[in-house]
């Protein structure tokens, strides 16, 4: 009976690759066959089984990402029932919301790309599909948006970091396991993952530090501030306790409405002020910054950015992971709608996501 | 095992097979002799456990998968009127429980298991998930066979590994009690914490404290003091403290350090308190009410998620899961008018 269940198990149709062919099913026992190695294999790999040493895991995975296999969850649905003797359950799908008009734009925030492909990719894991859903565009109301998302049996709902969080989306919330991706302030006020920009501003500081940095100053978007419920400086003050007092530089905050070009004169005008060694700022502009205040980097004025999508030699900071929020995120979504906690709740939980160090040209070692 | 089961009236088998959450016991059943068990401080030899795991592992399987429950012995008389970590694994046992699982608990620190003998003993028994509860500020690190374990921390920062952390949001929790004591007219807020619990946090409190006096900025941050335990000390240190912060109002961990300001105010001018966890504090006392039992359940919802798909290891990246917190109103903290 077992063999019955494993001969049938397939993945679901992907577009052919060449145009005018229809798409092919892809079948477990044809990666096994491109991987050279048993059927079974290639279950265990696609699930994570630790019996199986990770480069193979990764070669077979990578295979299968190739030929383009997924794991159907209404198979998985009924293996799990055939091997459990749960009660069947229907396949389970999540929608990721973005605001952004058309895939063109929304492939152009790095940011965006990073947060969706993580959320995907755990959604999979765990056995739901997850889709792309635009809120704008053409042909998009709000009843569009509610009776969709009711039609296609969605249990998860991720609202992936709006750009513009005063929008307000109606749906019947309590139908939906629902997390957003930062927008704290955005209703409906929901559990949300987010990278930790506490953590970000604690991280450079202790790296400066150690490259020989005293006089450290921190350069903010006040809409950011705001956003993170001030988040940015609560971490500049922790670490400005732990320094003496002549070290501490008050933080700039850019206004709501500036430009770079508006942004550049106010930076410059604070350096020539407060004399700092090295600004810190979450806008990824900030290298072209200092450079247009006629300050040399890092000599005069070193920099480094809190928020680096991808890694570059030219800038130090902190690379945030994205791929890492976005899983995060369909990982509460999918937890939540498993135990159906569904709907906006009390008082809902902060998650936030460490990232990393770079070291970069513009904040080298002090001599 | 005796002693549980002349209290409870029932067989010593019965015991066992309770404490084992058999299913031939009836549900209700099982929870009384586990509660009583825990009241009287009975929990299971784990070497002889290890033995009979052993023994019983040609068997076929047949009890529930486990979830290691990993405790620190280490008494903190800082925090010990603090009903919170008993909290934290009831939550986490209840969902454990729901989930099918036993939430198998085991101890480190003195007296406990040296973490060699506990990875053998995880091994032994064929636990594959792991939670490591609040430990305490001096526990650096613990060294287990990490790749083969689904492994959560609860609040334990500061031990390594690096793992994902469901906490209480201790950082909301010490801006909410600052905001609330401004509103109520308080203008000299001072907190007062053990020594190491901050730091155990990564100054999480410390953080919010900062971050919500600077709202306002007419009130000025005071001097921190991290208070060395012991009943004697804490006067000694309190006094000189109170004398040159002159606070109108105090935050502290748990209620206790409410009785220590009274008593270093015999003529009752004794300042505005809140408590940054309420855990086993007297109603009399204003301060936050942090949901253990959410964090013990959300910290076991994750873990069976994450088994069920083997996401086993250290992680590439942490996430830090912080759970809400509330304000409570009580006489310790009042409008100033009011007074």
């Amino acid at each position: 009976m077992v063999k019955t269940v494993l001969d049938s198990i397939s993945g679901t149709a992907q577009p052919a690759d060449v145009p005018g062919q229809l798409p092919k099913l892809v079948t477990l026992k044809e990666v096994a066959r491109q991987a050279g190695v048993h059927f079974t294999t290639v279950s265990l790999a696609l699930r994570g089984h630790p019996a199986l040493p990770l480069p193979t895991r990764e070669r077979i995975v990578a295979i299968a990402q190739k030929l383009g296999y997924r794991r159907d969850p209404m198979l998985m649905a009924l293996t799990s029932r055939r091997l459990n003797a749960q009660i069947p359950r229907k396949a389970s799908r999540m929608a990721f919301l973005t605001d952004q008009p058309d895939p063109t734009i929304f492939a152009r925030n790095a940011h965006l790309r990073y947060f969706f492909d993580g959320a995907r990719r755990q959604a999979e894991l765990m056995g739901y599909a997850c889709d792309l859903v635009y809120l704008r565009g053409p042909d998009f109301t709000a009843d569009s948006l509610d009776s969709r998302l009711r039609t296609s049996d969605y249990d998860g709902v991720i609202i992936g970091a709006f750009h513009l969080p005063d929008e307000r989306i109606a749906l019947d919330w309590d139908r939906y396991a629902i997390v957003k991706i930062d927008t704290r302030f955005m209703t409906p006020d929901v559990a949300f993952v987010s990278n930790d920009q506490m953590g970000a501003v604690r991280l450079a500081w202790r790296h400066l530090r150690q490259l020989g940095y005293r006089r450290i100053g921190m350069a903010i978007g006040e809409y950011d501030e705001i956003a993170t419920h001030n988040l940015y400086t609560a971490g500049c003050l922790i670490e400005q306790a732990a320094t003496a007092p002549e070290e501490r530089i008050p933080p700039l905050y850019f206004d709501h409405k500036d430009r770079v070009v508006d942004a550049v004169p106010k930076l410059a005008a604070w350096a020539r002020q407060h004399r700092p060694e090295v600004v810190v700022s979450n806008w990824s502009e900030i290298l072209p910054m200092v450079q247009a205040t006629g300050l040399r980097v890092p000599d005069e004025l070193a920099c480094a950015c809190l928020c680096l999508n991808d890694p570059d030699p030219r800038v130090a900071g902190v690379l945030q992971n994205h791929h890492a929020v976005g899983r995060r995120a369909a990982e509460a979504a999918a937890v939540a709608a498993k135990s159906n906690q569904r709907g906006i709740p009390s008082r809902p939980a902060a998650v936030y996501i460490a990232g990393r160090w770079q070291d970069g040209a513009s904040a080298p070692r002090r001599s | 095992m005796k002693d549980v089961a002349r209290r409870a009236g029932v067989h010593p088998s019965t015991v066992s097979l309770a404490l084992r959450n058999h299913p031939d016991i009836p549900e209700e059943t099982r929870r009384r002799i586990r509660e009583l068990a825990l009241e009287i401080g009975y929990h299971p030899d784990p070497v002889l456990d290890a033995f009979n795991a052993n023994r019983l592992s040609h068997q076929p399987l047949r009890s529930a998968p486990a979830i290691a429950y990993i405790g620190d012995l280490t008494p903190r008389p800082s925090c010990a009127d603090s009903t919170a970590p008993q909290e934290t694994y009831l939550g986490a046992r209840e969902t454990a429980e729901r989930l099918g699982f036993v939430l198998d608990r085991l101890f480190v620190g003195p007296g406990g298991l040296p973490p060699a003998r506990l990875n053998q003993i995880l091994e032994a028994r064929n636990i594959d998930c792991a939670i490591v509860a609040s430990f305490s500020p001096g526990f650096a690190e613990l060294a287990l066979n990490w790749p083969r374990l689904v492994a959560l921390k609860i609040e334990s920062f500061h031990v390594r590994p690096a793992l994902d952390v469901i906490a209480v949001d201790h950082f909301q929790a010490a801006r909410l009690a600052v905001a609330r004591l401004r509103g109520f007219g308080y203008l000299r807020i001072g907190l007062v914490l053990p020594a190491g619990e901050d730091a155990r946090l990564q100054q999480l409190t410390r953080s919010g404290y900062l971050i919500e006096l600077a709202q306002s900025p007419d009130l000025p941050p005071l001097a921190p003091l991290d208070l060395v335990p012991g009943p004697a000390a804490v006067a000694a240190q309190l006094a000189p403290w109170l004398a040159a912060q002159q606070p109108d109002a105090v935050i502290g961990l748990t209620g206790e350090l409410l009785d220590h300001l009274v008593r270093a105010h015999p003529t009752g001018d004794t300042p505005g308190f809140a408590a940054l966890d309420l855990a086993g504090a007297a109603d009399s006392v204003a301060g936050i009410v942090c949901n253990h039992r959410l964090v013990g359940h959300s910290a076991v919802e994750l873990l069976a998620a994450r088994r069920r798909i083997n996401q086993r290891g250290l992680p590439a990246e942490t996430s830090v899961t912080f759970l809400p917190v509330a304000w409570r109103k009580a006489p310790s903290a009042r409008p100033l008018a009011a007074v």
